[in-house]
This record gives C-alpha cells, structure tokens and sequence, in this order.
C-alpha cells in the first residue's frame, strides 16, 4: 500500500481534513505502519516547532498614544525632516516676492470705433489702447 | 474595561511573539506591536467594525514587521550558530549553563527563520500559536489552498537546519 503524503498527514495532524477525509486517512493509517510512523514524526516535529519557537510573555505595558505618535518621528530620516522645513520656508516667503518682469514689448492698438460720414476724419472717435505682447 | 483594553491584554503577547520571531528584534517587535494596537484604537474611535479582531490584528503586525524589514533591511543575525561550540563553552554553575542555552537556542532559532522568507516565518510562528491555516491565510495572504504546501515546506526547511545543529525532533 502506498504511504500517505506528508502535506496530507500534516493537514490531518493539524484538524484541516473535512470529516470525510479524516475518515479516509484513518483507514489508511489502520492498514500502513509506515504511514503511522510517519503521522508520529510529524506529531514530534510540530511539538519541538511549537516549544522552540515559542517565547515568553512579557508584563504587558500600558497603552499611551502620544508616546506612539511620537515615536513615528523616529522613522522619518532627518532628510525628510529638513526637506519639510525647507519646503515651509520657501512657502513662508512667497508672499513677499515682487514681479519685476516687464512687458517684452508694447504696440498701439486701434479699436474700430464707428464712423460718421457728415463730420471730418480728424473729429472721428477712436479709441487707442496700449498694450502688451503678453495679453495679445 | 473598554473593548479597546479588553483586545490589548487578550492580544498583546501573541503579537508581541510573532513581531519579535519576524524582525528577530524585541525593540523594534515593541514598536511594531504599540503602532498595531495605535491602528485598532483608531479604527474603533472611528466606529469600525472588526469581525475578527484576532486575525485581523495579526494581519496588521504582519504588515508591520514587513514595513520594518523592508526599512531596516536585516535585523535578524545571518551567521549561524554552531551547536558545538555552544556546548563546549564553560558555565560557572548549572544555572549559568541553563541561561546560556537558552540564549544560544534563541540566537539559532532567529537565525534559522532568518534566512527562511518572512511569509514562511510567519506561518511557522502562527502554526506554533495554534493558528487554524484560515488564520494564516489572512494573515499573510496566502492562498488557503497553498497554506498547508507552505507550511510543510517551512517545516521541512526548520527540521533539517535544527538537525545540523543537533535538535532531533525523534
């Protein structure tokens, strides 16, 4: 009879087979010694995982919230930190920057105003705007 | 009691242990753990609801023991520990002899989960805290059909390194 696979003993060992399964890995463990041999290792194996890897407990300390806010500073990189100063400096200073830039060029601009033919050309309204290249 | 204190007095030891054996480091395991219960006190300030706060406690510790190894790179020692040389050290008394062994183990242990991938350390650490392999599938997220392959490989991989060092399970 061939033994039953590791993963599956181990799952048995371990409550994960449905009742049917279990059921059936049962019978086959009545007619294999190997595979009893087997399920014993493993029920040794985990015993020794479960001691070793175990630690102990600790007298659980109070729950402060401010104490683990703060230590979340402790992560941030000091770059971080002075990137983010930084970054409030430039941002405090804005305000008292002075647009100095001026106009590229200038040009008359002549609005079509309406005309009258009784009266001369030199009494006729316009209207001349100056402005600049930027808000053409 | 608060259900706040309630879930950090039933909890706090089993995530503290599962912290300390993924980061192999108690000090940074204590911060993880503190910023874990930080994330439930909000979670329940805000009026969230937690069907399985266990698990789902586990899962943010997890999270949190990956985000420190990914910020610290390698907490855990790599070197391992040779058993024979452990024993041939003298103690000045048979309690001596005790403590020394029991911080040799400790050294060896963290250093066998170190050089295993933190998503088997975890499992291992849950199967040792009696964990259902639900459980572990949430956790890690794991795929519950792959949890139990996983978790056997995992075993496979401790009880070969605990062999060299002379830890015979049978």
């Amino acid at each position: 009879m061939k033994p039953i696979d590791t993963q599956r003993l181990q799952a048995y060992l371990d409550g994960e087979l449905s009742p049917a399964e279990a059921a059936a890995v049962e019978q086959q463990l009545a007619q294999c010694a190997t595979s009893r041999q087997h399920l014993e290792q493993l029920r040794q194996r985990a015993d020794l995982t479960k001691r070793l890897l175990k630690t102990p407990d600790v007298a659980i300390p109070p729950f402060t919230k401010k104490s683990v806010k703060r230590r979340h500073l402790g992560y941030m990189p000091w770059i971080v930190t002075l990137a983010a100063c930084l970054a409030g400096a430039v941002w405090l200073l804005q305000p008292f920057k002075v647009e100095e830039k001026a106009p590229s060029s200038l040009y008359f601009y002549q609005e079509p105003a309406e005309v009258d033919a009784n009266r001369p050309y030199v009494e006729q309204a316009t209207n001349v705007l100056l402005i600049s290249q930027e808000t053409h | 009691m608060s259900p706040f204190d309630s879930l950090y007095n039933q909890h706090y030891n089993r995530l503290r242990r599962l912290a300390v054996r993924m980061v192999g480091n108690e000090e940074n395991a204590d911060d993880i753990v503190q910023d874990t219960f930080l994330v439930l006190y909000e979670a329940l300030d805000k009026g969230t609801t937690i069907e399985y706060p266990g698990t789902w406690l586990y899962k943010v510790t997890y999270n949190k023991s990956l985000d420190c190894l990914h910020r610290k790179k390698r907490l855990l020692p790599l070197e391992t520990v040779n058993r024979s040389t452990i024993e041939s050290r003298e103690a000045s008394s048979e309690e001596d002899t005790t403590n020394l062994e029991k911080k040799e183990q400790e050294a060896l242990i963290n250093a066998i989960l170190a050089s295993m991938k933190p998503r088997e350390r975890a499992l291992l650490v849950l199967y040792s805290e009696q964990c259902s392999y639900k459980e572990m599938a949430e956790t890690t997220g794991l795929r519950f059909a792959s949890v139990g392959k996983t978790l056997s490989r995992a075993l496979d991989a401790l009880e070969k390194q605990l062999k060299q060092h002379g830890y015979e399970a049978y």
